[in-house]
């Protein structure tokens, strides 16, 4: 993967996740504080290395609370932040960084530097307001310590495992993410079909929920009629109804599902693979995602906006994986 | 933990660099509560230039700032209503 594709699909995960913990204290802005939270739960090697170092998201959620009350008092101020609620940035708008939390992701991807996690971690240690540093020493720790186990994380990359393998003639885009939950509740979770419209955001609705979760055990169900934020979707009537089958499941952690649409001739379903893994404070995710390409002149015509494409998949990767931390969280 | 001590040492200015990172502290706690308002205000009818009146800048300002931050749901009054 190329520098800039890392820097860009880092500060897109970084954003999300900072602007998610800003959303759950009623604030529209991230900032450096918001931008550490999202960086414990990263699934890169900057991610592992606070965990290893037995950070997990609760006790930094405290410890930035902490820091900030503090600060209230010391200024003589008897007031406290309002109680954080649950995270709401899927259902509104007007988020941004603030200034500095902008400046110091870029700088972490200028010239020299890597533009990963691990590098924007770097930067956040080194920020001059010290706010940081209080955090972690309400952490029990140190920036030195932070950057010495940076220093020796490998990230906890599944590459061991086995990818799926590539089938000519389809479209597959493959993502990783971590998820602060033990590896038995997300297998539970993702086995789970009435949470299928929580992760997949083209199903709305599913019925038969009881069914027993086999291989082959089809349900049915409905593309969603509104959008997280309440705005009505516009749909065609075909793409109204949806299928979705249960392809494999193999106990503890490989479970593959195919989404259809029953209504279309020539339908295309898009097959959803999860694997998981045990990592130090939660569970690494990869999840994939593919389809069969158009045959004949179709594909020909295809063909130049395959990088389209590649862009398009990464983003609905990204839509479920962010589903799925958010809902640990 | 620290807080009596603290609070004894309130409001002092004997350590400027900590006290402004608390400053910088008390305007994020402002904004979070700001935004509150702004919606619980827009909730129980009131216009945007009532707000930005009780706020203490321009209805453009007002509405540039928060147009976009509030909850989706609450149907904001049109300009000329």
């Amino acid at each position: 993967m190329n520098k800039l594709v890392r820097a860009a699909q880092t500060s897109q995960s970084l954003s999300l996740a900072a602007m998610e913990e800003a959303s759950r204290l009623g604030l529209r802005e991230a900032d450096i504080d918001h931008l550490f939270l999202a960086l414990v739960i990263n699934d890169q090697s900057a991610g592992c290395a606070l965990r290893e170092l037995g950070i997990d998201i609760d006790s930094a959620r405290l410890a930035v609370e902490d820091q900030r009350d503090a600060q209230l008092t010391s200024l003589g101020i008897e007031a406290s932040f309002p109680e954080a609620g649950r995270i709401v940035f899927h259902e509104t708008d007007g988020y941004e960084w603030t200034r500095r939390a902008r400046d110091l992701i870029a700088k972490s991807s200028s010239k020299g530097k890597s533009g990963d996690a691990a590098a924007v971690l770097r930067e956040l240690v080194a920020e001059p307001s010290g706010l940081i540093t209080d955090i972690l020493g309400r952490l029990g720790t140190t920036s030195d310590a932070l950057i010495e186990r940076l220093d020796r994380a490998v990230s906890p990359s599944m590459k061991s495992m086995p990818l799926a393998a590539k089938v000519k003639g389809r479209t597959t885009g493959t993502i990783e993410t971590f998820v602060s939950a033990p590896l038995d509740e997300v297998w539970a979770y993702l086995t789970d079909p009435a949470r299928i419209p929580e992760w997949e955001p083209s199903i709305g609705t599913l019925d038969q929920t009881g069914q027993e979760a086999m291989p082959g055990t089809v349900w049915e169900g409905t593309a969603p009629a509104i959008y997280p934020d309440g705005k009505p979707v516009k749909i065609k009537p075909q793409f109204r109804r949806r299928s979705v089958e249960l392809i494999a499941i193999h106990q503890p952690d490989r479970i593959a599902w195919s989404f259809g649409y029953p209504d279309v001739a020539q339908g295309n379903s898009i097959l959803t693979e999860f694997t998981l893994a045990n990592a130090t404070g939660g569970t690494q995710l990869r999840i994939s995602r593919s389809w069969s390409r158009r045959q004949g002149w179709r594909g020909l015509v295809a063909w130049p906006l395959r990088p389209v494409q590649k862009f398009l998949v990464w983003i609905t990767l990204f839509q479920t994986g962010s589903a799925i931390s958010r809902t640990f969280r | 933990m620290e807080s009596p001590r603290i609070a004894a040492v309130a409001a002092d200015t004997s350590d400027p660099k900590a006290g402004l990172r608390a400053v910088a502290s008390l305007r994020v706690l402002a904004d979070t509560l700001e935004l509150r308002q702004v919606e619980a205000a827009l909730r129980s009818g009131m216009s945007w230039q009532e707000i930005a009146d009780a706020l203490g800048v321009t209805r453009q300002a007002a509405h540039k700032k928060h147009s976009k931050r509030i909850d989706p749901a609450i149907s904001t009054p049109r300009r000329n209503r």
